[in-house]
């Protein structure tokens, strides 16, 4: 018995190891920097300080912060309705057709995520391909500036995202025992009425995760923003990755950093408790 | 007489083609009479079941509640609830919520719900466990549930499948019974679907056995398992022996028949004025009517003197449920089986022994 205590604790050390230098170091590493001092040009100088924090105070910065929670939460229920529906449908498509709809949602994943989104400019610009069809169909005179823009930004989250909430989706409604809608039915509901009332409550689960999987990466997928949005529209990630590079202060970087980790981490226990809360009362 | 809550005309129905699951049945259920419907798995009845419930459409004929037709009639249009053999409880809910749901989707006012589903929680024995989950239940528990969320609805029809066949042996006995009273209490017809013939014999006004699409027999109980027609019904519901003969004379309203294979006669009571030498006829025997004597070649009683006594050699023997069950072979190598209560050292396997039965435990079966 005590043998295999300690083998066990070999097995695991591993586990332990990764998860202290590759997430509990880089994550204190980045706190501590958070109250560090910038040096002039280039380093850190390692002096206590709250000015990082004090600085994200400013006007600028905070409307940057509130920019991309705007950003998130406009790509995240966007994605909610048309994810949701998307992964709810697929799960009840026969054997072949998940098949098929499960490659079609893969098959963008064996190109470069950057290459996909150049695609996107070639669709969005001016003389682009969305713009030709509308003006075809007469649709509209001029054509849209859609491209740099915040809607083309909304775009490509949506179209990063997607699959996220999909997969998440369909991994719950996948296990949907269909025969309490047959029993919902039964009982006298229509199909509305089954929906909400079972379906819906039952994936719930599938949909909560798809929206921690998309919002959080969605407050943080600065490139998105750079090439669809043209630099214009400046978000918290775009902003970090600018201080870490070409404005070289790390310790402002980190301190922003930490602070969209508080925020996402306080919006995800929030939404945690309202949706555990309705669960609890039955409405959900 | 008495009205008829629910009838089939010729349904039809295959989900793969050329391969019918229901090849054309027609039944009739007196409102507030318990009908099993017997058969093993694939015979059908779970189509039956759920094209009464409408949550199949039959490809052909008709279904008939309280007079009106109802074939094409949504499920949740139909006052006839369905106890699934699954259960199929609302997890996300609780108990007294699973029992509601079905008011709180008629709109019935809230402090109503709250009475009639506390009324239905004494009915079913689980008073205060409301608040309880699904998964905070024994199968017995949540089996009961199940029975109180169709009940609160008052359906005309109550539809059944299987909904013991999770539990184990002697919480089933119980359910029985109190399933029994429950729907003498309240007068609902039941239809009931099992492949447990004591649970069908146990509970049911009436039986309809089924296999491959049809019915094979509808009746009594003691009609099912007394008077089986065909030599289906007679195995399945009554474990019976099957020999196949060919009738020799009939004699003092007794026919005796000689089995095929074997240079054997046996008499038989049952109908034995309309049978004619040389026709051919099927016997069915239950195994507790066939007598086994030890002492093989003894003369035994029935047996017209010209005829040889009744031999077969045992092939193996085993007891359960009180019961010596006995294999036996005749000289031509079919096996019938043959039983009685308690211990027998007298009978070894190997050993020859000496048959018979009672021309009237005889029954003719498969009758054109």
């Amino acid at each position: 018995m005590k043998k295999q205590k300690t083998s066990g604790i070999w097995m695991i050390l591993p586990l332990y190891l990764f998860t202290i230098i590759f997430v509990a170091g880089p994550l204190i590493y980045v706190a501590a920097l958070s109250f560090a001092t910038a040096k002039q040009g280039y380093g850190v100088e390692w002096t206590f300080t709250l000015d990082n924090y004090r600085r994200m105070l400013e006007p600028v910065y905070l409307n940057t912060f509130v920019g991309s929670f705007r950003l998130a939460f406009t790509s995240t229920i966007l994605i909610c309705l048309t994810g949701y529906p998307f992964g709810y449908f697929m799960s009840k498509m026969s054997r072949k057709g998940r098949e098929r709809a499960m490659m079609f949602l893969m098959l963008p994943f064996w190109v470069n995520s950057l290459i996909r989104l150049y695609g996107w400019i070639i669709i969005l610009q001016k003389k682009g391909m969305l713009n030709y069809i509308l003006q075809k169909l007469h649709l509209i005179d001029k054509p849209l500036k859609i491209l740099y823009s915040y809607p083309a930004i909304v775009i490509g989250m949506v179209y990063v995202l997607f699959p996220f909430m999909v997969l998440s989706v369909y991994s719950s409604a996948e296990k949907l025992d269909w025969s309490l809608m047959e029993a919902a039915r039964d009982l006298g509901a229509s199909g509305t009425r089954v929906f909400w009332t079972i379906a819906f409550p039952l994936t719930l689960p599938g949909l909560l995760s798809g929206i921690i999987l998309t919002f959080i990466p969605s407050m943080g997928l600065f490139f998105i923003a750079d090439i669809l949005g043209g630099n214009k529209i400046v978000l918290v990630g775009s902003l970090i990755q600018e201080q870490m590079t070409r404005g070289s202060n790390w310790p402002f970087a980190a301190a922003l950093a930490v602070v969209l980790m508080i925020l996402t981490t306080a919006m995800i226990m929030l939404y945690r408790k309202i949706t555990n809360a309705k669960e609890l009362e039955g409405i959900g | 007489m008495s009205e008829i809550s629910l009838a089939l005309k010729n349904i039809h129905k295959s989900f793969e083609p050329g391969q019918e699951v229901l090849a054309g049945i027609d039944l009739t259920i007196e409102k507030g009479e318990f009908i099993t419907l017997l058969g093993s798995s694939g015979c059908g009845k779970t189509t039956t079941l759920r094209i009464i419930a409408g949550l199949e459409v039959p490809d052909e004929g008709r279904v008939y509640l309280n007079g009106k037709d109802v074939t094409g009639l949504a499920p949740e249009k139909r006052n006839v609830n369905t106890v699934f053999q699954s259960y199929a409880l609302f997890p996300h809910m609780t108990v007294g919520e699973n029992i509601g749901y079905g008011l709180r989707l008629r709109k019935v006012p809230r402090q109503e719900i709250k009475e009639r589903v506390s009324r239905m929680l004494t009915l079913v024995q689980l008073e205060g466990f409301e608040k309880r989950k699904p998964a905070q239940l024994s199968g017995g528990q949540r089996q009961r549930v199940a029975i109180a969320r169709s009940l609160i609805n008052n359906p005309d029809v109550l539809l059944l499948d299987e909904p013991l066949g999770a539990l184990d042996l002697q919480l089933r006995r119980a359910m029985q019974i109190e399933l029994k009273h429950l729907q003498k209490k309240l007068g609902i017809t039941f239809i009931y679907i099992t492949h447990d013939q004591e649970e069908a014999i146990n509970m049911s006004d009436r039986i309809a056995v089924m296999n491959h699409g049809l019915f094979e027999q509808i009746g009594t109980p003691d009609e099912i398992y007394n008077h089986p027609k065909t030599s289906y019904v007679a195995t399945f519901v009554g474990n019976a022996n099957i020999f196949r003969g060919t009738v020799e004379n009939v004699r003092n309203h007794l026919a005796s028949v000689r089995l095929d294979g074997n240079d054997m006669s046996v008499l038989v009571q049952d109908a034995a004025e309309g049978l004619k030498a040389g026709e051919p006829v099927t016997i069915a025997v239950r195994s507790e009517n066939i007598r086994v004597d030890e002492n093989a070649g003894k003369s035994v009683p029935f047996c017209e003197s010209e005829t040889a006594p009744l031999s077969a050699s045992v092939i193996e023997k085993s007891f359960a449920g009180g019961q010596l069950r006995m294999v036996l072979e005749m000289p031509d190598g079919s096996r019938f089986v043959a039983s009685r209560y308690g211990i027998d050292a007298g009978v070894q396997p190997g050993s020859r022994v000496t048959w018979y039965f009672l021309p009237e435990n005889a029954v003719l079966v498969d009758r054109a």
